[in-house]
């Protein structure tokens, strides 16, 4: 039982022996924060980065989402009542139209991965729904997602709408049909091609 | 100017290689110039340059032939080898068989003079049967590609491309109407000894936008949620309106919803679903995996975005059923050993054409057994060969079954997502119902990539329940069997009307755990063990 065994849990998407080994290791005195820094977040950095080497494929990226969220369920509570906050505040959502969500899940579990706090407003999300978010929640960044290349067109709407705000919100975009071109021709502050390279573009565009 | 000299087909036999005279054409792009001279691509993105389907290769690099002007191919050399894996292959075997399930007594033909034609319109393949309507004797059946295909490799492709592309919709009518329709009723009708123009009555089942584009119809409808299709009803168009030779009415089979359709209703009636009865599942394995489940009175459907790997899309070794095809393996003391589709030892040149979907589920089950990979579709150290692919100068990892073929493992990840869709889907399905999987008293499996299965395989990883067998029953083409009777006896549009009435359509993205669900089914592991592999 160490943390080496809770990474690589994450790692080979073992959600059981996550939702084992989290609890185990906070009975035996590990600090809520030791369990983040040490294991959930270098796993999914690793699994993001096996990723982008096309070491693993969708199946095991998404199996190792699921035993970090399952990892992060157990884990947030205490964090917050220890009083960490994360950094950064994100929101993320499926635009209007879209009901796809199996991409914006993997970012948000990989942006959480990364030590991003994320409210997640689900799919079919419209350009009010961000604008009220954003008031309610004030995030850092807002991510928005597509699938479609016809529900895409939606983003360029949401993205007006919260520029007309004057938050000064970065909006980054995703999905299998937006492109880096779409992304500039939009305004939006930056696009990634999949979930792992959205957490080095969070970081990116956070920076500026 | 000077010629270019193609090479199609690899090293296996039937190699072809032409000089190509290209004087005029130099400004079109090498995907559009060797379709007109008879080497059509199996382009899947309407030459958007978004699939990989044209890729040939010129001057010893991989290039989409569509994003290549003639000129430039010239420029390069000229020297263009076509892939097996890059030639479309047009005439389909083994999509026409289908079987009709305890309905014969209910559901007697009506008989009358005149040929009929039934037709099921699939995303990847059309299948079709011509009927003596006085005999309701079958005097012929048939299987081609839908040409659209050309125009992307699932609905939601289709959709797009008909929606964003200049005259998009329009090249979906031609394609599949003119391009596909009337080909397959002339292939029925010569089968038959007889003429297209002799036929009297037609049938057409399909998914929703399959008739929408059959029908002209716009598929603005579909583009973003909520759906608003122009129509689900049942529509009775002018043969000649739909591109088909003669002067008949063709009915469209009424659909569900607006992505679970009229081939999931006609399936339905095939497999004796219509009426009340015991807890039962109806999966038709497409492009789009339609579903239908029945428990009392009450129907749930639903349809989950499998995509083309089952029928061999986007596979590396995939291929539809055809000659020189592996349509099932089994492993033994000296390895891989291939069954062939119509039998036989196999090409005598020792090079396969390709591994069938249920080719690879065999695999796939059986590589998991032996311990060649891992739940989650990893080769194991031990089965794996490391080979240097000329594309983008990735390294994969691959494992070589012998006859030229292989199994990759980006490979088995698209068969993973394909497996997971079915089976959370499934179990989507059964939470709406309050059934568990052990409840369901039969289960009908339809389509030409279900009816090749060997049951024991599916269900050891996972794509179908593991249940006893007597109650799976592969039933081929379904969609094509209910048409079939639709076209038989046309009183059966009462009972269908009825199942339609009781049945809620589901939207999968809307149900609260399908994605949980959905990664929990990527494991290579049966079905009623979901959320193993966890663990």
């Amino acid at each position: 039982m160490s943390l080496e065994a809770l990474k690589a849990a994450v790692i080979h998407g073992k959600r059981k022996e996550v939702e084992v080994l989290v609890p185990a290791l906070l009975a035996a005195g590990a600090e809520p924060r030791v369990l983040l820094d040490g294991a959930l977040l270098p796993a999914m950095g690793e699994v993001g980065e096996r990723f982008k080497r096309k070491e693993i494929f969708v199946p095991e990226m998404l199996v190792a989402a699921r035993a970090m969220k399952a990892g992060m369920q157990i884990l947030e509570p205490r964090l917050i009542a220890s009083g960490i906050r994360p950094e950064f505040k994100a929101l993320i959502g499926t635009v209007e139209g879209d009901l796809h969500d199996i991409g914006k899940n993997l970012v948000a579990t990989m942006w959480r991965g990364s030590g991003f706090e994320v409210v997640d407003l689900g799919t079919n999300v419209t350009a009010a729904q961000f604008v009220a978010a954003i008031a309610e929640h004030k995030p850092q960044l807002v991510g928005l997602s597509a699938l479609l290349t016809t529900t895409m067109t939606a983003m360029r709407d949401i993205i007006r709408a919260i520029r007309a705000t004057g938050e000064a919100v970065k909006v980054v975009v995703g999905g299998a049909p937006v492109t880096q071109a779409y992304a500039d021709e939009i305004g939006a502050d930056g696009f990634a091609h999949d979930a792992a390279s959205a957490v080095d573009l969070a970081r990116r565009v956070l920076a500026r | 100017m000077k010629p270019l000299r193609i090479a199609s087909g690899g090293p296996a036999p039937g190699r072809v290689e032409v000089v190509l005279e290209p004087a005029a054409e130099a400004g079109g792009t090498l995907a559009a110039f060797l379709e007109t001279h008879g080497f059509p691509l199996n382009s899947r993105c309407g030459g958007r340059g978004l699939c990989h389907g044209c890729e040939v290769e010129l001057g010893g690099r991989w290039v989409k032939s569509c994003q290549v002007s003639v000129g430039e191919a010239l420029a390069a050399g000229g020297e263009v080898a076509i892939g097996p894996a890059s030639l479309r292959n047009e005439r389909l075997a083994g999509v026409q068989e289908y079987e009709l399930q305890g309905v014969a007594r209910d559901y007697a033909p009506v008989p009358r003079a005149g040929l009929g034609l039934a037709v099921d319109v699939g995303t990847t393949n059309l299948a079709g049967a011509l009927w003596d309507l006085s005999t309701g004797r079958c005097l012929a059946v048939a299987g081609r590609a839908n040409a659209q295909g050309r125009f992307g490799d699932n609905v939601l492709a289709r959709i797009d491309y008909g929606t964003t592309v200049a005259w998009g919709g329009e090249n979906l009518r031609q394609a599949l109407g003119p391009g596909s329709l009337a080909p397959l009723a002339e292939d029925l009708a010569e089968r038959a000894g007889t003429r297209p123009e002799a036929i009297t009555e037609g049938v057409v089942a399909g998914n929703p936008i399959m008739l929408h584009t059959l029908a002209g119809a716009s598929l603005e409808g579909f583009l973003r949620y909520p759906f608003r299709p122009v129509f689900l009803d049942a529509r009775t168009m002018a043969a000649e309106a739909v591109g088909l030779p003669g002067s008949y009415a063709v009915t469209m089979v009424p659909g569900f919803g607006a992505f679970v359709g009229a081939d999931i209703a006609a399936g339905a009636l095939a497999c004796g679903m219509a009426g009340n009865g015991e807890p039962s599942l109806l999966i038709d394995f497409g492009t789009n995996g339609e579903m239908l489940l029945r428990e009392g009175g009450r129907c749930w459907a639903t349809a989950t975005a499998v995509g083309p790997a089952f029928e061999g899309g986007r596979l590396e070794c995939g291929a539809t059923a055809a000659p020189g095809v592996v349509s099932s393996l089994a492993w033994g003391e000296s390895g891989w050993q291939p069954q062939w589709v119509g039998g036989g030892e196999g090409p005598r040149s020792g090079k396969a054409r390709g591994l069938s979907g249920a080719a690879y589920i065999d695999f796939l089950a059986l590589a998991r057994a032996q311990g060649m990979v891992n739940p989650l579709g990893r080769l194991t150290a031990a089965a794996r060969a490391r080979v240097a692919r000329g594309r983008e100068g990735q390294v994969e990892q691959r494992l070589e079954l012998g006859w030229g073929l292989h199994v990759s493992e980006a490979d088995i990840a698209e068969l993973l997502k394909a497996k997971a869709a079915i089976g959370a889907g499934m179990l989507a399905l059964l939470d709406c119902a309050g059934l568990r999987l052990e409840d369901l008293r039969r289960v009908f499996v339809a389509g030409s990539f279900g009816y090749h299965l060997q049951p024991e395989h599916a269900m050891a990883i996972g794509l179908l329940p593991g249940l006893p067998r007597e109650r799976l029953h592969l039933v081929g083409n379904a969609s094509l069997g209910g048409a079939s009777l639709l076209l038989l006896n046309p009183g059966l549009g009462e009972p269908l009307a009825a199942v339609r009435a009781r049945t809620q359509c589901v939207e999968l993205n809307l149900c609260p755990g399908f994605g949980d669900a959905f990664a929990d089914c990527l494991a290579l592991e049966p079905l009623s063990a979901a959320g193993a592999g966890q663990g």
